[in-house]
């Protein structure tokens, strides 16, 4: 990453205050507190995403490295750390409707998939060791299909909880089919 | 000498798309059919494809519902028309990291997948940053990320930096950085295996959606015609316009060799046929000891 001339994911340029409240409005055909606890979810879910697909990425970039090093952007591992921890505060705060109990407790379960990637990856870093083996990666990769499991279960298309942001799909052109 | 077949497969398409989704600025100017394809590249040796498609099985439905994406067929069925099997696949290039060519890759098991490091390690900084700056984002399926983890620890993934020559004897790779995506990537066939081939064909992923964005409408500035780069640029349209150059070059200028996926009209200049899963499949070019798949 530090090839290239853009700005790191600890740079302070990105410490602005973020002027966007979301705008999301309770989704319709839903029970009253179902819709609340949706639309409180749906920032968590985003985010619990994309962290999965930072640490996969990262660890990607590691496979992939014929020298093996991992191409860590530190702030970018921590900030992916700072928001996983971030996630398990708000899903913790959140109120549960009977009807979502299940679907909170497959991101819960999601949350401490990503954990657990997280410290493994950290260990690679911490002890840059060639003792890495397949076994460590075979279990990086379980929590990480885990979690992937996890978050397509979860995904809620009628409540905006889509794990791909399709509106600006190259398919998005498309003409809509009454949505 | 041709030591290459290639064909267009289209797997999926939607009636109509914004035409200024296809080429910038023509905005109010209606709607055109956008085919949804990837690339077959067929030697003695070898079975590649250029891209591979979307993971129907997750987001298909909402795909059909949401944004009119027709009748997808699978892999298994389009390659069927060739006589071939997803299993066959032994090299797969990947243009780009968005969920509609890079989503499918679970369908070719024993294929090698190239992409781009600086596609990955972009979109990996993209995740990182702030909520404001999600446009950077669109396209990419978290998934196909992680789906990307499972092929580099088989061993089936290779990231490549910048442009590199015989991935496969004649096929080279070339990066557009910054341009449709960060790191996209276009594959140049030279058919004849000669380094100044005489007998180039580039396929262009995204970069180039349609023949109209190579030969656009000039009159505007002065000219008969120019290159007019498509609806989406997370880089820049003028990185898009000098990987076109860069394509005309490679193949002497001569535009019905730069193959877009995205164009309907591979059927005005390329033999071709509709299969009985009404997809069009195109000729671009044939090997010399191979029959026609279209005649």
């Amino acid at each position: 990453m530090n090839k290239t001339n853009i700005h790191t994911a600890h740079c302070d340029v990105w410490e602005t205050q973020d002027s966007t409240e979301p705008l999301v409005a309770p989704p319709p055909g839903y029970a009253p507190d179902t819709a609340q606890y949706l639309t409180g979810i749906r920032p968590v879910y985003d985010s619990l995403g994309r962290v999965m697909a930072q640490l996969a990425g990262i660890f990607l970039l590691y496979l992939s490295s014929q020298q093996r090093e991992l191409p860590l952007d530190h702030g970018m591992f921590n900030l992916a750390q700072e928001q996983l921890d971030s996630c398990e505060e708000q899903l913790r705060a959140l109120r549960i409707p009977h009807q979502a109990r299940r679907h909170h407790g497959l991101l819960s379960e999601m949350c401490k998939h990503l954990q657990q990637v997280s410290k493994r990856i950290d260990s690679i870093e911490t002890h840059q060791r060639n003792i890495f083996d397949d076994t460590d990666t075979r279990l990086l990769m379980r929590q990480l299909n885990k979690a992937q499991r996890c978050f397509i279960a979860t995904s809620e298309p009628g409540a905006h909880l889509s794990p791909v942001d399709f509106s600006h799909a190259c398919c998005s052109c498309g003409v809509s089919k009454g949505v | 000498m041709a030591n290459y077949s290639i064909h267009v497969l289209e797997y999926s398409y939607v009636a109509n798309y914004h035409k200024s989704g296809v080429l910038y600025g023509a905005h109010n100017e209606g709607y055109v059919k956008l085919p949804y394809c990837y690339v077959l590249i067929r030697s003695n040796d070898h079975i590649a494809l250029v891209d591979v498609g979307y993971n129907h099985k997750d987001y298909g439905q909402h795909l059909a519902e949401k944004f009119g994406v027709e009748n997808w067929r699978s892999p298994k069925v389009v390659l069927s028309e060739l006589g071939l099997t997803p299993e066959d696949v032994d090299t797969v290039f990947i243009t780009h990291a968005h969920f509609d060519h890079f989503g499918s890759v679970e369908d070719f098991p024993n294929a090698t997948f190239y992409i781009q490091r600086e596609e990955i390690e972009k979109w990996v900084w993209a995740l990182s940053l702030p909520d404001r700056l999600r446009w950077l984002l669109i396209a990419v399926d978290p998934s196909d990320i992680l789906r990307g983890v499972n092929l580099a620890a088989q061993g089936r993934l290779r990231t490549v930096e910048g442009s590199v020559e015989d991935v496969l004897p004649g096929i080279d790779l070339h990066l557009a950085k910054d341009s449709h995506t960060f790191g996209s990537m276009w594959v140049t066939v030279r058919n004849d295996g000669k380094p100044d081939s005489e007998d180039t064909w580039v396929l262009a992923g995204d970069l180039v959606y349609q023949f109209s964005n190579i030969k656009n409408d000039g009159s505007v500035v002065g000219v008969d015609t120019m290159y007019t780069p498509v609806g989406l640029a997370i880089g820049s349209q003028m990185n898009l316009l000098l990987a076109t150059e860069e394509m005309m070059k490679q193949v002497d200028y001569d535009d019905t060799r730069v193959i877009p996926i995205h164009e309907e009209g591979l059927a005005d200049r390329f033999p071709s046929r509709i299969t009985k899963e009404n997809l069009r499949i195109s000729e671009i070019c044939l090997a010399d000891n191979m029959a026609s798949v279209v005649s």
